[in-house]
C-alpha cells in the first residue's frame, strides 16, 4: 500500500522550477551559486550558498563527478562516503538544508535532489576558561559548536552507557539541543521530565543554554538559578557521575545541568582534586562566605539603628567615632556603598580587561579611602561590605553569587527598616521559599531537606572517596556504587 | 465513608520527620515562660511535675495513635465525618478548627507581647502579626512538605541556643535551689500538670499529618521520640532556671529563659537576647504553619471549599484580631483559655474518641 | 502568582509608609555607661557619664546629673541637659551612693531590671560618700564609664572582689537566706580605687568588710577559686624551719588558692549549727622569711598554723555578719535546702540567723611551692 501511494506521488522534478524556487525562497541572496553541469545530454545542477561551504572539499566532489559517466545518484553515492547525505524532494526542506551549509545537487528525470553537507565549521580553537577559575585540573573548556562539545565529552566519558539525545528546539531557529546522560546511572524519571520539556518548548530561538534553563525552570519568578551551567567538560562529566543529566546547546559553550540542588552550585571539581581535608574547608568556607555576605551588612544596619545595646563596648567607641561624621542614616549609608560597589563589578565586567584592571585601582582608592575622609561613610562599613563582596565571589557559579548580592538588598532595607525582627522576617521568607522551589521536580535544598545523611558526605562535606562511594542518592542512580571500598583496600594491621 | 483514599507519593514524609514535626510543634512561645508560671504552682519540684506530665503525653500520643490506626489514611475530621455522621461531625469539626485557629492566635500574641516587651516597645501589634501573617500565607500555601521541612530546619536553626544555657548560665546556678526534693503534694501536682500543658500542646497534630506518613507504624514511635525531646527541653530549662534565679526572683520574671539569655555575652555580641527574640520567630513559625495548614484542611475536608481560600480567610481574621486585640490583659486571658481548652481537647478528648471508634468499628462488625 | 506579588508589594509599601520604628541611631545617642544615684533631700539624684561620639574627639563625654522623685524622672531631666537621647542600653556600672545605699536601694534596682534595654551583667557598687563625685573626677584612663568598669571587672575577673552583677544581686536579694553584697568605691587624692565590699540587710547597707576578709567570703561562696591572701605567723611556732634569725614577730605567708572547695552543712536545725568544711589546694607565693619547704614536716607545721589562722579569721567575719545580722553567704539557703515542707521567711531567718552556731574546718593543702626549693 505504501508503495502505491509512493508511485502517485514520486514524478521527476522539474530542475528548472526547483532552481527559481530556491532562488525564490533564498531571497535571492547574492550568495547563492547555481551550477549547470552536462553529462550524455543529462543535465545537473549544483546550487549552494557560497560563503557556507567548504570549497576544498566541494572541488573533491567535482572531481569525483568528472569519473562518472552517467549522472545518477547511486553512482555518486559510494564516491563521496565520508560526507553526510540526504534526499528531499520538499523544496523548503532543501532550501532550509542550503541555509545550514549543504549543497544541493538536481538532476533532470529524478524523483528527488540530492543534499551533501559540506557546511564550513565556524568555530574558534578550545581555549582556556576565563569565567570560571580553576586551580587544578583540565583548564580547556566546551567552544560554540555542539559537535565539538559533545567530541570533547565523548573524549573525557568513554562509558558505553552514555547517551546524546538530539532534539530540535526553536520554531525559526532551529536549534540543536543534546539531552546528555549515563544511562544506567541518570533516573528515568528525570529524563522523561527534562525530554517532555524540551519538546513541549514553543520558541522562536533558544538563544543559549543559559537562556534554555531560564525556559526549562520551575519556578521562573524565583531569584534562584535552578539549574547549573557550566563550560567545564571536567565539571559535567563529574555532574553526570553523580547522575545528573546535562543539555548542550548548540551555538553555546555553556551546559546546563539538571536537576541541581542550591548545594551543588557551591560545588567545584577543585574540590575533588584537592584531599578530602583541603576540599572539605573549602566547601564549608564558601557557605560561611555565604552567609557572612548575606547577613553581615543587614546585622551593621540593625545594630546601628535599633540595637546599639547588641555592640560590644570594645567595638562602641570605634563605631560610634567614624558614624558621627556621616550624615546618612545607617540603612542609607550601607545602600549607597553597596550601590557603589556593585557599580564597580559592573563597570568591570563590561570593560576590556586591559582597563578593567585599572577600575579595580580606581574603585580602592575612591571609594576605600577619599569616602572615609569625606565622612561620607564609615571605615567599618568599608570593611563589612569588601567583606561581603568577597564572600559572594567564592561561590562558583556567577549566577549564584550574583543572587546573594541582589538578596541582600531587601534584607539591608528590612533590617533598616524594623531592625531584628525585619532580617530574620526576610531569612525565614527566603529559607520557605527555597522550601517550596524544586529544580525539574527535585527538591532545592536537597540533602538538607528532604534529609539524605548519606548525601551530605559529597556535598556539604567532601569525605575521602573511600567513604564515599555511593552515588548521591537524590537523583535515585540505578547503578548506586561508584567505588568499591572492599576491592581497594585490604585491612592492614600496624607494621605489615 | 471512602475508606483509605490514596495519598500522592509527592507529599508522602518519612516517619523519622514525624519527630521534627512533634517536637518542633510543642516548642513555642510557652518554653519561653514555663518556669514562672510552674514555680509559681510546685516551687522546686517543677521539673518532676514536667517530667510526669511528659510521660501523660506519651500516653496520650500512643492513643491517638491507636485511634489513627484503625483508620489507615484520615486525619481527624474524616474521622469525625465517619463517627458522628454528616452533620455533627461538621460541627466537631468546626469546632477543632476553631481550636486550632485560636492556638493560632495565642501563639501570634504571645510572640508579639515578647518582641514588644523586649526590643520594640511601641512596634504595633498588627505589623508584627503582618511578618508572621505574611510567612504563614507563603508557608502553608507551599504545600505539606515544605511546612515539614520549615519544622525540620527550624529545628536545626535553633537548638544551638539550647547549648548556651549549658555554657552561661550554669555558672550562676545555685543547686541548693532545687532541694528539697519531692515536696510537692497531689493537688499540686494536678495544678501543676495543667500548666505544663499548653507548653506541651502541639502532639495533637499527629492526627492531621498521620496520613502524610509513609510508613505509619513508625510513626507513633517518633512522634513520642518528639515529645520526649520536648520534655528533656523543657526539663533542662526549668533545672537551671530554678537554680539560676532565686524563688521570688523567678515568680516574677514573666520569660525566664530569654531573661536567662541576658548574661550571655560573646566576643562580638553583648547582648545575646536581642539575637534569641529574633531567633524566637524561627522557633515559632513551625506551629503557626502547622495549626494553620490544619485549620486550613479542616475546612476543606469538612466544608470543600478551597484550602487556599479558607487559609485567606483565616490570615484576614488574625490581621483584624491583631490590629484591634491588643491589651496585654485581655491577651493573657485569652492565652490561658486556649490553654485550658487545649487541656481538654488534646488530653480528655482523644480518649473519648478512641472509645468512640471502638464502639463503632465493633458495631460494624 | 502575579497578584500575589502585588499583593506582597502592595503589602510592603503600606507597611514602609505607616510603620516606621523609633530609631536609636548610634551617634545620636548619649550613652550612659555609668550611672550614679544619691539621695538629695528626700529625691534620688541620678548622674550619668554620657558617651557621646564627635568626629574630632577621639572621647567625648559629658556628665549630667538631676534630681528626680524616681529614677526616671531624673533620668528625662537630664535628658534636657544634653544634645544626644540619653540611653541605658551600653550601662555597664552603677555606683550606689553611701546615704541611698544605707535608705534601700530597691527601687534602683527594681527600675533597672525592669528595663529591657538594660542588660543584667551590669556591675553595681556602692559608693563611700557621693556617687556624683566619684563620677566627676576625671580618671587615669578615658572616661569614669569604662575605668569603673574594667577596675570592677579586673578585680572580680583576678579573684579580689565578689562578683556582683545586678543579677546576683537580684538573687540575693529575693532569696529570704541570703542577703547581697556588693564592693565598695572610695575616692582617695582624686583617684577612684575599690576597697572592700559592703554588705546588706535586705536592700539596706549595714556593714563594711575589709579587703583581705573579702578572700574569706570568696573562700566560702565560690566554687573554684578565692585569689591570694597574706597570713601571718608567729615566727616562733616555726622557728626551727626558719634558716636565719627571724627579724620580726610575725612571719608573713602569701597563700594562693589554686583550687578549693567548700561545704556548708546543716548539722542541726534548731539552733540553727552549721559546719562549714573548706579544702585549699594552695600555692605558697611568699615568704616574709627564708623558711626551708622542702621538708614534709616544716610544710606540715606551716599547713597546720595557716589553717589555724585561717579558721580564726573566719570565725572573726562569722561573728561580724552576725552582729550586723546579714548573710551573703547563703546559710539561710543551706538551712531552706535542707528543711522539708517548710518554706522559710526573710523574717523568720533575720531572727535565727544571729544566733546560728558555726564549725569550721579548714584543709589546707600546699601543692607547690614556686619554682625553686
Amino acid at each position: 500500500m505504501g508503495n502505491e501511494k509512493m508511485d502517485e506521488i514520486e514524478k521527476p522534478i522539474d530542475v528548472q522550477e526547483w532552481t527559481k524556487g530556491i532562488t525564490h525562497y533564498t531571497n535571492n541572496s547574492p550568495d547563492l551559486i547555481i551550477k549547470h553541469v552536462e553529462r550524455d545530454k543529462k543535465g545537473a545542477v549544483f546550487l549552494y550558498l557560497d560563503n557556507m561551504i567548504n570549497h576544498q572539499e566541494f572541488s573533491m566532489l567535482l572531481l569525483n563527478l568528472d569519473q562518472m559517466k552517467v549522472l545518477k545518484y547511486e553512482e555518486l553515492e559510494p564516491l563521496i562516503l565520508t560526507k553526510k547525505i540526504s534526499y528531499s524532494s520538499e523544496l523548503l526542506q532543501t532550501v532550509d538544508a542550503i541555509n545550514t551549509g549543504a549543497v544541493c545537487l538536481l538532476m533532470e528525470n529524478e524523483t528527488k535532489c540530492m543534499l551533501i553537507s559540506l557546511s564550513k565549521l565556524v568555530e574558534r580553537p578550545l581555549s582556556a576558561s576565563e569565567n570560571e577559575s580553576m586551580i587544578f585540573g583540565p583548564s580547556i573548556t566546551f567552544s560554540e559548536s555542539i559537535s565539538t562539545n559533545i567530541a570533547l565529552l565523548r573524549k573525557n566519558i568513554t562509558d558505553r552507557n552514555l547517551c546524546t539525545e538530539k532534539f530540535l528546539v526553536g520554531e525559526r531557529n532551529s536549534t540543536e539541543v543534546r539531552i546528555v546522560y549515563i544511562k544506567d546511572i541518570a533516573n528515568e524519571d528525570n529524563i522523561a521530565t527534562m525530554k517532555q520539556r524540551i519538546q513541549d518548548l514553543k520558541i522562536d530561538d533558544p538563544i543559549d543554554s543559559n537562556v534554555l534553563a531560564q525556559l526549562l525552570d520551575d519556578n521562573s519568578l524565583s531569584l534562584f538559578p535552578q539549574a547549573l551551567t557550566t563550560e567545564l567538560p571536567d565539571r559535567v562529566c563529574y555532574m553526570l557521575g553523580k547522575g545528573k543529566i546535562a543539555i548542550f546547546v548548540d551555538r553555546s559553550p555553556s551546559v546546563i545541568i539538571a536537576p541541581s540542588s542550591f548545594l551543588n552550585f557551591f560545588e567545584t571539581t577543585d574540590d575533588v582534586y584537592t584531599r578530602w581535608n583541603i576540599g572539605s574547608f573549602l566547601r564549608i568556607v564558601r557557605f560561611i562566605a555565604m552567609m557572612l555576605s548575606l547577613l553581615l551588612t543587614p546585622a551593621y544596619v540593625a545594630a546601628l539603628t535599633y540595637h546599639y545595646e547588641i555592640i560590644p563596648s570594645p567595638l562602641l567607641l570605634s563605631l560610634g567615632q567614624s558614624r558621627a561624621s556621616v550624615p546618612f542614616p545607617p540603612v542609607l549609608e550601607a545602600l549607597i556603598l553597596e550601590f557603589i560597589l556593585e557599580l564597580l563589578r559592573e563597570s568591570g565586567a563590561r570593560l576590556p580587561t586591559k582597563v578593567g584592571q585599572t577600575m579595580g585601582i580606581v574603585g580602592g582608592i575612591v571609594i576605600g579611602q577619599a569616602a572615609v575622609d569625606a565622612g561620607f561613610t564609615s571605615n567599618i562599613l568599608i570593611i563589612i561590605i569588601a567583606l561581603s563582596a568577597l564572600g559572594t565571589f567564592t561561590a562558583p557559579s556567577y549566577m549564584m553569587g550574583a543572587v546573594i548580592r541582589i538578596v541582600r538588598f531587601p534584607l539591608i532595607i528590612l533590617a533598616g527598616l524594623w531592625g531584628g525582627i525585619g532580617l530574620i522576617f526576610g531569612l525565614l521568607y527566603i529559607i520557605i521559599h527555597l522550601l517550596k522551589l524544586t529544580s525539574f521536580g527535585t527538591p532545592y535544598l536537597v540533602p538538607i531537606y528532604p534529609f539524605r545523611f548519606s548525601d551530605w558526605k559529597d556535598s556539604l562535606f567532601r569525605v575521602p572517596p573511600q567513604y564515599a562511594g555511593k552515588r548521591p542518592e537524590t537523583n535515585r542512580p540505578i547503578d548506586i556504587i561508584r567505588y568499591s571500598r572492599t576491592n581497594a583496600k585490604q585491612r592492614k594491621d600496624i607494621d605489615e | 465513608m471512602n475508606v483509605n483514599m490514596e495519598m500522592k507519593k509527592q507529599n508522602t514524609i518519612n516517619a523519622f520527620l514525624v519527630l521534627f514535626v512533634v517536637h518542633t510543634a510543642q516548642m513555642g512561645i510557652g518554653v519561653a515562660g514555663i518556669q514562672r508560671v510552674l514555680y509559681k504552682e510546685v516551687q522546686q519540684d517543677a521539673w518532676i511535675v514536667i517530667i510526669l506530665s511528659g510521660v501523660i503525653t506519651c500516653l496520650i500520643v500512643w492513643i491517638i495513635g491507636k485511634t489513627l490506626s484503625e483508620y489507615e489514611n484520615h486525619t481527624l475530621f474524616d474521622i469525625h465525618l465517619d463517627i458522628y455522621g454528616k452533620w455533627l461531625g461538621k460541627f466537631v469539626n468546626l469546632l477543632i478548627v476553631l481550636y486550632l485557629f485560636s492556638v493560632f492566635l495565642s501563639i501570634c500574641l504571645g510572640y508579639i507581647e515578647i518582641v514588644q516587651a523586649w526590643m520594640f516597645e511601641k512596634m504595633p501589634s498588627w505589623l508584627i502579626g503582618a511578618f508572621l501573617i505574611i510567612l504563614t500565607g507563603k508557608g502553608v500555601r507551599s504545600g505539606f512538605r515544605p511546612i515539614v521541612g520549615v519544622c525540620f530546619l527550624a529545628f536545626l536553626s535553633a537548638i544551638w541556643m539550647l547549648f548556651i544555657f549549658f555554657a552561661e548560665p550554669l555558672k550562676f546556678a545555685e543547686w541548693h535551689y532545687l532541694f528539697p526534693m519531692f515536696e510537692l503534694t497531689s493537688t499540686e501536682l494536678y495544678k501543676g500538670m495543667i500548666k505544663t500543658s499548653y507548653s506541651l500542646l502541639g502532639f495533637e497534630l499527629l492526627y492531621f499529618i498521620y496520613p502524610f506518613v509513609k510508613e505509619k507504624e513508625k510513626a507513633v514511635r517518633f512522634a513520642i521520640l518528639g515529645v520526649i525531646a520536648s520534655i528533656v527541653i523543657l526539663v533542662i530549662l526549668t533545672v537551671i532556671a530554678i537554680g539560676y534565679f532565686s524563688g521570688e526572683q523567678l515568680e516574677r520574671t514573666i520569660w525566664a529563659t530569654i531573661s536567662m539569655f541576658k548574661i550571655v555575652k560573646l566576643p562580638f555580641i553583648e547582648r545575646f537576647e536581642y539575637i534569641a527574640i529574633p531567633v524566637w520567630m524561627i522557633i515559632i513559625i513551625p506551629n503557626l504553619l502547622l495549626y494553620m495548614w490544619a485549620a486550613s484542611k479542616g475546612i476543606k475536608i469538612s466544608f470543600g471549599y478551597r484550602q487556599s481560600y479558607a487559609l485567606y480567610v483565616f490570615l484576614l481574621l488574625s490581621l483584624v484580631v491583631f490590629i484591634f486585640f491588643n491589651k496585654r490583659l485581655h491577651i493573657n486571658m485569652f492565652i490561658d483559655y486556649v490553654g485550658m481548652i487545649g487541656l481538654y481537647v488534646c488530653y480528655v478528648y482523644p480518649i473519648i474518641l478512641y472509645i468512640a471508634v471502638r464502639i463503632k468499628k465493633s458495631l460494624q462488625n | 502568582m502575579k497578584k500575589t506579588i502585588i499583593s506582597v508589594i502592595f503589602l510592603m509599601m503600606t507597611l514602609v509608609l505607616t510603620a516606621c520604628l523609633e530609631q536609636y541611631n548610634l551617634e545620636k545617642l548619649g550613652l550612659a555607661t555609668v550611672i550614679g544615684y544619691d539621695l538629695d533631700k528626700e529625691e534620688v539624684r541620678a548622674t550619668a557619664v554620657l558617651n557621646q561620639f564627635q568626629p574630632e574627639e577621639k572621647n567625648a563625654f559629658q556628665v549630667v546629673s538631676s534630681p528626680g522623685n524616681t529614677s526616671k524622672t531624673s533620668r528625662q531631666s537630664s535628658n534636657l541637659e544634653t544634645s544626644n537621647k540619653i540611653v541605658g542600653g551600653q550601662l555597664r556600672v552603677v555606683v550606689l551612693g553611701e546615704s541611698l545605699a544605707e535608705e534601700g536601694v530597691l527601687s534602683i534596682t527594681d527600675t533597672l531590671s525592669r528595663d529591657a534595654s538594660i542588660g543584667t551583667m551590669l556591675y553595681l557598687c556602692v559608693s563611700k560618700g557621693n556617687a556624683k563625685e566619684i563620677l566627676e573626677t576625671k580618671p587615669p584612663v578615658s572616661d569614669m564609664g569604662t575605668y569603673l568598669y574594667n577596675l570592677l571587672k579586673q578585680n572580680i575577673e583576678g579573684e579580689l572582689l565578689v562578683s556582683a552583677t545586678l543579677h546576683e544581686f537580684l538573687q540575693a536579694y529575693y532569696d529570704p537566706g541570703k542577703d547581697p553584697i556588693l564592693p565598695l568605691v572610695t575616692m582617695e587624692d582624686k583617684s577612684v580605687k575599690a576597697d572592700g565590699l559592703v554588705v546588706f540587710n535586705n536592700d539596706k547597707v549595714v556593714g563594711f568588710l575589709k579587703g583581705d576578709e573579702g578572700f574569706y567570703i570568696k573562700l566560702i561562696r565560690e566554687r573554684f577559686k578565692a585569689g591570694s591572701t597574706e597570713i601571718s605567723i608567729p615566727s616562733e611556732s616555726v622557728k626551727k624551719f626558719i634558716k636565719n634569725k627571724p627579724k620580726k614577730e610575725n612571719i608573713f605567708v602569701v597563700v594562693d588558692d589554686i583550687k578549693s572547695n567548700s561545704k556548708i552543712t546543716l548539722v542541726e536545725a534548731s539552733t540553727p549549727k552549721y559546719k562549714i568544711t573548706i579544702h585549699i589546694d594552695s600555692v605558697i607565693k611568699e615568704v616574709s622569711e627564708e623558711v626551708i619547704l622542702e621538708d614534709p614536716e616544716s610544710l606540715k607545721t606551716l599547713e597546720e598554723l595557716i589553717e589555724k589562722e585561717m579558721e580564726k579569721k573566719v570565725n572573726n567575719i562569722m561573728k561580724k555578719l552576725q552582729e550586723m545580722n546579714s548573710d551573703p553567704l547563703g546559710f539561710g539557703m543551706v538551712y531552706d535546702s535542707s528543711i522539708r515542707n517548710k518554706k522559710l521567711t526573710h523574717e523568720e531567718w533575720k531572727d535565727m540567723f544571729p544566733h546560728a552556731e558555726f564549725d569550721v574546718e579548714i584543709n589546707v593543702d600546699i601543692v607547690k611551692t614556686g619554682i625553686v626549693e
